[in-house]
């Protein structure tokens, strides 16, 4: 529960229109591994206020500055945008874009998490 | 030593701003018996339930409570541990000091009459006769407020076991369950829980406990279980999320978003080892007379 380094609440939550760019209930859609690392790549560009390929994906989300409280709000804005129930603590199991990426994935293909 | 205002803990507008949303709130989040310390569980198969009961009863039976006469229960909550402490241990008599008066009323529905129940701080506790156990679970986590030095803090804590030592028979027994700081200190923690959670309220380290007790109690039994807390509170934003509509209609949305940040916040805490749930049990030891 490090202090904010970044913003409290990292990058703004987008609204419904923009989060889904297709119009099946969520439980119908499949999202693929490169959508997801683009998901993730681009919030964290949000975060940093940087242009997405300036990114590393390599590095984890702690050492771009994600805090706790921007931790939390990762996670709530990838169960709206992918309809699973996650644990806040997947940041820190999963710690880089690479390694969510394939742990969010695998919870797709298998079902709710 | 003497001790300031600033030592004091929390204050009870302090507490009450997170304890008093309503007992109907709570209770649609937490265990049956409402209790709102971390639980204990024995297997992956568990219940939130089940885990709470074998919190409570590991602390009986690390303080041999079975068949004691009186006990003293400081920060009692809504009393499910007063109740079990005289339905299954045959205590005749069960004291509990709480802050708010939900818990009193709360309480006051079991119709009881070996449950006596008060609204009081513990240092202004004055023990009618001595105790043969005392339990403090989710107590120290209030004791000192923010901002006082390292040495008033200690003062805090062991100002704390004095007084128990002093409501306690000669060979008495004390359980304390308290969150710790682990790998962090006061800096490291989001502020958003001293703002919007738990205002005035700093926590110990397991050192200051550990000094706080010396030359009064012995440790017996001392296990740290941070795992623990954090499947507790994954138990309780399940439920509070499963529950969301009738919390928004109690509380408002605001008050749910912050619970449910909090939640996560600590979960995170206790993953990663900023803080851990530490529980202790004590033997009061004397000095022989020279």
């Amino acid at each position: 529960m490090s202090n904010v380094r970044l913003g409290s609440t990292g990058p703004r939550r987008r609204d419904q229109s923009q989060r889904l760019t297709d119009d099946r209930p969520v439980s119908e859609q499949t999202r693929g591994r490169q959508e997801i690392h683009w998901w993730l790549s681009n919030y964290l560009a949000a975060l940093l206020g940087a242009p997405s390929e300036t990114v590393d994906t390599r590095l984890s989300f702690e050492s771009h500055g994600l805090d706790s409280a921007a931790a939390v709000s990762l996670v709530a804005d990838l169960e709206d945008w992918t309809g699973l129930e996650l644990d806040p603590t997947i940041v820190y199991d999963y710690p880089t874009v690479a390694e969510l990426t394939d742990f969010l994935v695998a919870q797709l293909q298998g079902g709710a998490a | 030593m003497k001790l300031s205002d600033a030592s004091l803990g929390a204050s009870v507008p302090a507490l009450e701003y997170h304890y008093n949303l309503g007992n109907d709130f709570y209770a649609l989040w937490l265990d049956k018996s409402l209790s709102y310390t971390s639980a204990l569980y024995r297997s992956p198969a568990d219940t939130l339930e089940e885990a709470q009961t074998h919190k409570v009863d590991y602390h009986f039976d690390e303080t041999h409570l079975r068949g004691a006469e009186c006990l003293l229960d400081v920060g009692c909550g809504w009393g499910g541990q007063l109740q079990r402490a005289t339905e299954h241990y045959d205590v005749k008599r069960a004291v509990g000091l709480t802050l708010n008066q939900p818990h009193i009323d709360w309480i006051n529905t079991f119709n009881n009459p070996r449950i006596e129940v008060r609204l009081q701080n513990w240092r202004d506790h004055k023990a009618v006769a001595r105790y043969d156990r005392i339990y403090a679970w989710g107590v120290l986590e209030h004791a000192a407020r923010p901002g006082i030095s390292d040495a008033e803090k200690r003062g805090v804590y062991r100002h704390f076991f004095e007084l128990c030592h002093g409501w306690l028979k000669p060979g008495g027994w004390l359980s304390v369950q308290t969150i710790t700081y682990e790998n962090a200190q006061r800096s490291d923690l989001n502020t958003f829980i001293e703002q919007e959670i738990f205002p005035e309220s700093d926590l110990p380290t397991q050192a200051d406990i550990v000094c706080g007790r010396e030359r009064l109690f012995e440790i017996t039994r001392f296990r740290n279980d941070r795992d623990h807390y954090e499947r507790t509170l994954r138990d309780w934003r399940r439920r509070l999320r499963a529950n969301k509509d009738a919390a928004t209609e109690m509380v408002g949305s605001d008050v749910v978003a912050r619970y449910e940040k909090y939640l996560s916040l600590f979960m995170i805490g206790f993953h990663t080892g900023t803080m851990n749930l530490s529980r202790f049990a004590f033997r009061r030891i004397d000095r022989a007379s020279n």
